[in-house]
């Protein structure tokens, strides 16, 4: 048997591999760089089983129609290494939830390509609009963002003033910030994991 | 002719892992076309040479199918070695099943209907999947030969690191150990999916991601250490040693007419096992190059239950 061999030697050097290499996933694995949470393809579970839960296979990135779904470098550190995100200015989600129902280990939870059950069930996180250079915030006429929203009216209306405003029923898809003609872009998504980044940016750009 | 099946086989299933992400690719750019006004306006589908070549093809030959009919037929086949789709069923890697499970702490009811074939296939076949499927084994394969040949023909004499090949069972608990912290360390190290990821990201983005970093390191470390990932460390061959003892394939040596002094099949074991003292145990991949290599012809593949 491959067992007869183990020495004392080789047994101390072995545990010693087993505790580095458990102990670096285990702490170092955990440690993230990014500032920002990844905005995640929708029907994605809570972010921390999320990141546990997905075993890296790409074939969300495969599946998706649009190619909206990019895989994370390892500046998001170890944890996050090769996970699904959406990079919205790059490519935004077109809400087809064919990823929901190719995902093999439940990361990404089935939900039906039924616009009821979508702004019901997903949430990849919610637009903001930067009131300081949004065009129709400053006298002049744009839209561009609510013409390229999947769900208009119901997660971004228009005042009266033709000025987009962002509900509660967004679901982050990213479609406007892909969409939007102003550099940098006015509209943007902020991941569901990011609440406090969404509130700080509201607060100071939203007025 | 044993190795020619091999190899073939092996061909195969390189060419699968790399006609899925292509396949892929052609199905976005496909749908996009079909329903511009839906899906994004501006679509950059010329950021890729697989883009250019599907419009040249689309340019010489007219396809005769539409969007709405071929898309969903593409979408029945997904993914990688990892975790396969084909005709809409999930196959899973039961590795990569398990450590999602033990690094999430939830059973995943789909998951385990995913993971029978490759559980069925290790525990009748051993590790069969290192020998026969896996396309980093092809790639180290041909490491060995270029090291084969550095050192004939060149003189270089690259030394031959031998560890025990205990080694890979502590790196696999290892990986499991961080696993249960939480992080699925051993997921980066599993090299079918590394390389299968690799591919896609080059066929999706010409570029090569952080995987490309610890494929070119294991390619390194096998220059200076003959099929080293593959006997010493590699995580993924450990996990499918320890579901082999079961196995019914069987690599078999009849002693009768076996020399004494020849030692040709532990010469060309990949993994570095000794078939003419009958030492094989866990590690075997039943690749058969001891098979096919010895001159006596007395090495043989037994088919039953049990050992011996």
């Amino acid at each position: 048997m491959i067992f007869d061999s183990i020495n004392r030697r080789i047994f101390l050097k072995g545990s010693l591999l087993f505790g580095v290499f458990g102990f670096f996933g285990g702490f170092i694995g955990r440690l993230k760089k990014r500032a920002h949470a990844y905005l995640r393809p929708p029907g994605a579970i809570e972010e921390e089983r999320f990141v546990r839960r997905c075993i890296r296979c790409f074939i969300c990135g495969e599946i998706c129609p649009n190619k909206a779904i990019k895989f994370a470098g390892i500046d998001g550190g170890i944890i996050n290494l090769a996970t699904p995100y959406i990079q919205p200015r790059e490519q935004g989600c077109i809400l087809c939830m064919k990823c929901t129902g190719a995902c093999p280990t439940g990361a990404l939870e089935r939900i039906e390509d039924d616009m009821d059950e979508i702004v019901d069930k997903v949430r990849m996180g919610r637009a903001v609009v930067d009131k300081s250079i949004c065009f129709s915030y400053n006298n002049r006429v744009c839209g561009f963002c609510y013409e390229a929203c999947p769900l208009p009216d119901i997660a971004l209306k228009l005042d009266v003033f033709a000025r987009p405003v962002v509900t509660d029923r967004c679901v982050g898809c990213g479609l406007c910030e892909r969409i939007c003609i102003q550099v940098p872009q006015a509209i943007r998504v902020i991941a569901r994991g990011d609440e406090s980044r969404r509130r700080i940016y509201e607060q100071y750009k939203g007025s | 002719m044993l190795k020619t099946i091999r190899r073939t086989v092996q061909i195969l299933f390189l060419i699968l892992i790399v006609a899925l992400p292509v396949a892929g690719n052609y199905g976005a750019l496909l749908s996009g076309k079909g329903q511009r006004d839906f899906y994004d306006v501006a679509r950059d589908d010329s950021g890729t040479i697989l883009a250019g070549l599907y419009h040249l093809i689309h340019r010489i030959v007219d396809p005769p199918f539409n969007p709405q009919e071929t898309v969903p037929k593409i979408d029945q086949f997904k993914g990688a070695l990892y975790s396969i789709t084909i005709l809409g069923f999930n196959i899973t890697d039961h590795l990569s099943a398990l450590i999602a499970t033990v690094t999430s702490g939830v059973v995943y009811t789909p998951l385990l209907l995913a993971l029978i074939i490759p559980l069925v296939f290790n525990i009748l076949l051993g590790r069969a999947f290192c020998g026969w499927i896996c396309p980093m084994g092809l790639i180290l394969e041909g490491v060995a030969y270029i090291r084969w040949a550095l050192n004939r023909f060149f003189n270089l004499l690259l030394p031959d690191i031998r560890l025990n090949s205990v080694y890979r069972y502590y790196l696999l608990g290892g990986g499991f150990l961080s696993a249960l912290f939480g992080v699925p360390v051993l997921i980066f190290l599993l090299p079918y999916g590394l390389v299968s990821r690799e591919i896609y990201n080059y066929i999706f983005y010409m570029a090569f991601g952080f995987g490309g970093v610890i494929i070119v390191g294991i390619i390194l470390f096998d220059l200076v250490s003959d099929r080293g990932w593959c006997r010493y460390l590699c995580p993924a061959g450990a996990f499918f040693s320890l579901l082999s003892p079961l196995r019914i394939v069987r690599i078999r040596r009849d002693k009768k007419g076996c020399p004494d002094d020849c030692t040709v099949c532990t010469e060309n074991c990949t993994m570095g096992l000794e078939p003419h003292r009958d030492r094989i145990g866990m590690g075997c991949d039943n690749c058969g190059n001891c098979i096919t290599s010895c001159p006596a012809g007395t090495i043989k593949y037994r088919i039953g239950v049990g050992r011996a």
